[in-house]
């Protein structure tokens, strides 16, 4: 009762204080119309984060669920961005409202385990012998919390170097950089001319790539601090401040999405040679951009490691037992070898099986795009993610932290993680 | 006769009851009730959707006083209301005297639909085209001033610069509302008294400082507390354009209730500056009808 009180409240507050935002989102409609059940039919509703091709194509899959059995019917509802939809699933769960499934970004698992909102999907996994081995290694690892299974790998992404084959090729570079020296002497080579050699947004998805390529993790073991309050913390700064003062390096504004975005602009009109960026932008980039794009793995100081990226599917409790039946059933769908080879050819995703590299379909897709094999190759590199409640506060904190050592002067790198180090410590007393 | 006299009073007083009682009941549940929670949930720790939940006294208060983080969006929040509401009054007792003064009709009627339009459309939609608009590369804004050998201006992309942006952006939006307020309290003023003038000749700016302004100073003053309230209140803007950034530079006290109510998962903390924001917001009406005793005539 309380809980729902507050999310009035705050819902409350928010319609006072924002008026004309977030109007018209899809509000859980009434039960479908009539649909052609014989009454039997178990409803469940699947909330999902993406929008216009890659959302069409998440409906036609579940669209296809609907179609392959008669007992389970789910309603895919549109929830957003990540953010919006982890925001309005927070509501819904303190209103009781929650959906039985739902796409959300790997970030916020801490935040919906920690308080006991997911449903531990190990049973279903021990009564059915479910093959979880066949998903990549290093992907499951997000989708678990304390040793519960609590997701299945989904719309799975990881950072990226790309780069114009054709400017490359113009000014004589013949490979991607592999390490940050040949990145730094690549984009000397390239920048010139209202062309900046690299380009990367200023946010703490590539940093944290950036520096755990330098040896450093988000959190320290114990889990009481960061992981990365040494030179592999400082590296990824004096890299890109080092660049920028030679002039090599092109600073999307912006924040957060805004930021890629404007990152992916200036590479498509030819003003950056190179970008880092997520993996599931590879489609979009090779239909925007006229010229030959190339994928590469980011370049390393000392480790190849990346940050995971991406959403999983989750399943939300405080719902019968036949509804998580029903909704067991179609995560399985979701994450079958034959959706996700789908999955992965219509949106850039990663292929989340190892099953899929084996088919058919799949050889056909690298054989048409080699730059997916680069991606499908690096997957192994993920590194094991930690989600505890404080991520989205830690995330938060590095970003502003590292754009004010980038953005303004008198700022070290030493202070900037100094600061970050003094600040996520204090998330944890 | 007294008998009679009570029962009318009896019943004047149950038609009063039961005519202000929607207004009472809405007011109760949607603003009384839910400002006594805000106050009572302030006081615990723990997430939106989790079960635990603890009493922590004034810790919430503590951490956000201690919070550099909340000095710094209070601080901004002050610059953005002083930045937004001097800039759009001013703006708005020009614009409004001029088209007040103008005999053009039809110019008249242009010049008002213009400034008018951008108040009805979405916030969301007009932060998205000024996104597109300021982007320091490849943005219209800067393109020109690239051509008028101004150089690029940095916009949203530094710290410096993106509190005027963002500024500037709402006072395009904003502006048409209160020059429509202005001019409807123009034309409320007597000729007589512009007659009068007239014929002592006085000078137009001294006719505006002497006359007109001090006609209309209670609808200045009313349209200043509504417009720094709104201005406390800025959230679209920010959550579409600039998230706070860069480096908490337009980081403001909603979107900071916000980012602590539903992205950290601390509703206590978000509560405790929500009552932070109430305290000001009263404040800052108080102030203000205090000075409007001295300084403001009413007709």
């Amino acid at each position: 009762m309380r809980k729902k009180t507050l999310a009035m409240l705050l819902a409350g507050m928010a319609v006072l204080a924002l008026p004309g935002c977030g109007s018209g989102t899809g509000e859980t409609a009434s039960v479908a119309d009539g649909s052609e059940s014989s009454g039997e039919k178990i409803e469940i509703e699947f909330w999902h984060c993406m929008g216009s091709a890659n959302g069409e194509l998440i409906e036609q899959i579940t669209e296809a669920f609907n179609e392959s059995q008669d007992k389970i019917y789910v309603k895919a509802v549109q929830q957003g961005s990540y953010t919006e939809a982890s925001t309005k699933m927070q509501a819904a769960l303190a209103a009781g409202e929650a959906p039985v499934v739902a796409q959300m970004e790997i970030g916020s698992l801490g935040v919906f385990a920690d308080s006991g909102q997911l449903v531990n999907l190990q049973k279903y996994v021990d009564a059915e012998n479910f093959d979880l081995d066949d998903f990549m290694p290093g992907l499951l690892d997000a989708s678990y919390y304390n040793g519960e299974l609590i997701a299945l790998p989904h719309s799975r992404s990881l950072p990226v170097l790309y780069y114009n084959k054709d400017q490359f090729a113009a000014a004589g570079v013949e490979n991607p950089p592999e390490t940050w020296d040949e990145l730094k002497e690549a984009a000397k080579t390239l920048t010139g001319d209202g062309v900046y050699g690299y380009s990367c947004p200023l946010d703490q998805w590539y940093y944290t790539s950036l520096m755990m390529n330098a040896g450093g993790t988000i959190y320290n073991e114990d889990e009481t601090g960061i992981g990365f309050n040494n030179e592999s913390g400082t590296a990824p700064l004096y890299l890109w401040k080092d660049m920028i003062a030679e002039g090599t390096m092109h600073v999307p504004s912006g924040q957060d999405y805004n930021s890629s975005e404007a990152c992916r602009n200036v590479f498509a009109a030819g003003t950056a040679s190179m970008i880092m960026q997520s993996s599931a932008q590879l489609k979009g980039l090779e239909e925007t951009c006229d010229f030959e794009v190339g994928v590469a793995a980011i370049p390393m100081l000392t480790d190849r490691a990346y940050p995971a990226g991406g959403s999983n599917l989750m399943m939300f409790a405080g719902h019968s037992e036949e509804e998580e039946a029903a909704g067991w059933e179609f995560l399985k769908f979701m994450t079958n070898t034959e959706n996700a080879i789908t999955w992965a050819n219509g949106t850039g995703y990663l292929p989340v099986r190892q099953s899929c590299t084996e088919q058919d379909s799949y050889k056909q897709m690298v054989a048409e795009d080699p730059n997916l094999q680069v991606i499908t190759d690096n997957v192994q590199y993920c590194a094991e993610a930690t989600f505890i409640p404080e991520y989205a506060e830690t995330k938060d904190i590095i970003t502003n932290e590292m754009q004010k050592c980038i953005l303004e002067d008198n700022y070290t790198p030493e202070e900037a993680v100094q600061s970050m180090a003094d600040q996520v410590a204090e998330l944890f007393q | 006769m007294k008998k009679k006299r009570s029962a009318s009073e009896k019943r004047d007083r149950l038609l009063g009851v039961i005519t202000a009682a929607p207004a009472a009941i809405l007011l109760c549940v949607f603003t009384v009730y839910p400002v006594i929670y805000l106050i009572y949930r302030s006081l615990f720790s723990g997430s939106l959707i989790s079960a635990k939940k603890e009493f922590v006294g004034v810790d919430n208060y503590k951490e956000i006083f201690f919070d550099q983080t909340f000095h710094k969006v209070l601080t901004n929040t002050v610059i953005y209301t002083v930045l937004f509401v001097g800039l759009t009054m001013v703006l708005a007792i020009l614009i409004a005297v001029w088209l007040n003064g103008t005999r053009q009709k039809k110019l008249n009627n242009m010049v008002e639909a213009c400034i008018f339009t951008p108040h009805v459309i979405s916030m969301v939609s007009v932060s998205i085209v000024f996104l597109w608009l300021m982007e320091p590369d490849t943005g219209f804004f800067n393109m020109v001033l690239t051509k008028l050998g101004v150089g690029k201006y940095p916009f949203l992309s530094s710290p410096k610069t993106a509190m005027i942006s963002l500024v500037l952006v709402m006072v395009w939006k904003s502006v048409g509302y209160y020059v429509l307020l202005v001019m409807a309290a123009l034309q409320t003023v007597p000729v007589s008294i512009y007659e009068a003038a007239e014929l002592d000749n006085t000078s137009k700016v001294r006719t505006f400082f002497k006359i007109t302004l001090p006609m209309i100073s209670p609808t200045i003053l009313f349209t200043c507390v509504v417009a720094s309230i709104a201005s406390f209140k800025i959230f679209d803007a920010v959550n579409v354009m600039t998230q706070g950034g860069p480096v908490d530079s337009t980081n403001t006290l909603v979107y900071y209730i916000y980012a602590y109510a539903f992205r950290y998962g601390k509703p206590g903390i978000a509560c405790a500056a929500g009552v932070v924001l109430l305290i000001l917001v009263c404040v800052m009406t108080y102030v203000q009808f205090g000075v409007s005793k001295n300084k403001v005539h009413y007709q």
